[in-house]
């Protein structure tokens, strides 16, 4: 019985943990390194404890949002999964379990990928790292002192907004969830779009999103698009947020309700679509 | 004569476990297959000859379930495969050059594909390996396989679930004399035990030998040879 179990786990996680999502991770690593340099080098002078509650700040950076966008484009890119090493995975599934194992596919690396981004944004801080169940003073004196951010090329140091809205916990649990979920649906949307207008077309729209992740706070005209750009939703410290005199950000219940509305929708498209779908194969490495 | 006649009749009497009516089908206004009829029988080895392009793996795939056809019908085991239906169940295939996780070695590969449908069964799996002359305990990476071993491999993962219909499109590539001999002998014995057997190939020894019935494909027609 237990060997059935693992058995049938491997095989299901073949597919999660390939070439394309190991370099996706070494990527998003790079970028954390970067992030960490300056705010490290703030710590070190002023002699200040971080503490492990830095990822939903980093979300805030508009430039960081659009790498992250980029990176996760790059970790789908090989939408429908049509590779030559799934032909023989795909007779033995059947198309409807196929299509839902790539589902389980996106969904599970969207959470891997989650978990990851925050494990660095804690271990990199290691020499400067407390535990405390407050923002604690490292983050208060970067999301509100604008000097530092100059001073020492601190990239992504902190939201005030955030800061003023929620506690630590609560803050980081809604990032990591919006994280997972605005990921899974950008993949969804990948997948859906591969399978109906093609690769080339998925890969456009999901760059398109991520250049829409860039700050738009200070164009008042173009500001509406922050309706449709996931990736900004991802700044938890925005939310209803009123801007000049005629704009308001998202709130969370829009985000939410759009999102899930979303994923739901692409899944059935996509398992729809699979059962009708001809299978042409390529022969890029799983 | 009279024997050809009783084969003929019996062979009327019988239900084909694959049948293939007036099938067609196009790449945009290529037309890949015309009028295909073809009748695959339990206990017997069907085979299919032709050219790179005329249109063999094409056929394959189409009863497979990974291309549909756009005019007349497969039917396996009565059950036709229409446009929205699933992939063939209960088959063993090989079609083109099967890909392999490259980083695995065989035994896991087999491993993560057999336990797609079944319980994990790990002797089982070394003595289909052993049965194509494959070291089970070898922990050489697939991606440093000659191409005669990934061949081999290909036909374990074909035969591992003991299916009762065996697509094969050009199994023997790669093969050394010896690998094409205990090949024969592999696929002689599953025909023995039932199977039905469809076998495209380049080689007309192949064919010759082991093939109840032989067609020729070109440019999308098939024809009866044997």
């Amino acid at each position: 019985m237990g060997k059935k179990w693992l058995g049938r786990v491997q095989a299901g996680l073949y597919g999660v943990v390939n070439g394309r999502f190991c370099i996706a991770l070494l990527l998003v690593f790079v970028m954390e390194c970067i992030m960490v340099d300056g705010t490290s080098e703030f710590l070190r002078e002023w002699n200040l404890r971080i503490t492990p509650w830095m990822l939903p700040h980093y979300f805030s950076d508009g430039l960081f949002r659009v790498y992250y966008g980029f990176i996760v484009c790059y970790m789908y890119a090989d939408v429908p999964f049509m590779s030559r090493s799934e032909m023989l995975r795909v007779i033995r599934y059947g198309r409807f379990r196929w299509a839902v194992a790539k589902e389980g596919v996106i969904g599970l690396r969207s959470v891997l990928m989650a978990v990851w981004l925050w494990i660095w944004s804690v271990l990199l801080y290691i020499p400067h790292l407390t535990f405390s169940r407050d923002w604690g003073t490292a983050i208060r004196s970067l999301s509100y002192t604008l000097a530092n951010t100059e001073k020492y090329a601190i990239w992504g140091g902190g939201s005030a907004s955030i800061l003023g809205r929620y506690e630590p916990i609560q803050a980081l649990l809604l990032c990591m969830g919006l994280l997972v979920a605005v990921t899974v649906m950008i993949g969804l949307i990948m997948m859906m779009l591969s399978l109906y207008a093609g690769r080339t077309v998925a890969i456009t729209a999901a760059m398109v999103l991520s250049g829409l992740a860039i700050d738009l706070s200070g164009r008042p005209m173009i500001m509406k698009l922050y309706y449709i750009s996931p990736y900004t939703w991802l700044d938890v410290g925005c939310y209803d947020r009123q801007a000049f005199v005629i704009n308001r950000y998202p709130g969370l219940q829009y985000v939410c309700s759009i999102t899930g509305m979303l994923i739901i929708i692409f899944t059935i498209m996509i398992v729809m679509r699979m059962k009708r779908t001809e299978f042409k194969w390529n022969n890029e490495e799983a | 004569m009279v024997e050809n006649t009783d084969q003929k009749m019996e062979q009327e009497s019988r239900q084909p476990v694959i049948r293939v009516q007036k099938a067609e089908k196009y790449f945009g206004k290529q037309k890949v297959l015309s009028d295909v009829n073809l009748d695959c029988y339990a206990g017997e080895i069907t085979g299919i000859v032709g050219h790179n392009g005329s249109g063999k793996t094409v056929l394959f795939k189409c009863i497979c379930g990974y291309f549909y056809l756009d005019a007349g019908m497969i039917q396996v085991n009565g059950k036709e495969m229409n446009k929205g239906q699933d992939m063939l169940q209960n088959a063993g295939v090989i079609i083109e050059e099967p890909a392999f996780m490259g980083n695995s070695s065989g035994m896991r590969n087999l491993e993560c594909l057999y336990c797609i449908r079944h319980a994990y069964d790990r002797e089982h799996l070394e003595a289909v390996m052993m049965k194509v002359g494959l070291d089970p305990k070898s922990k050489k990476r697939v991606k440093n396989y000659s191409m005669g071993m990934r061949q081999r491999l290909a036909i374990a993962q074909a035969i591992m679930e003991d299916q009762e219909i065996l697509i094969l499109d050009e199994p023997m590539n790669g093969l050394d004399k010896n690998g094409v001999a205990e090949m024969r002998e592999v696929f002689q014995e599953l025909k023995q035990r039932g199977k039905t057997i469809l076998l495209a190939s380049h080689n007309k020894e192949d064919i010759d030998v082991l093939c109840d019935h032989v067609y020729e494909m070109e440019m999308g027609v098939l024809r009866p040879v044997r």
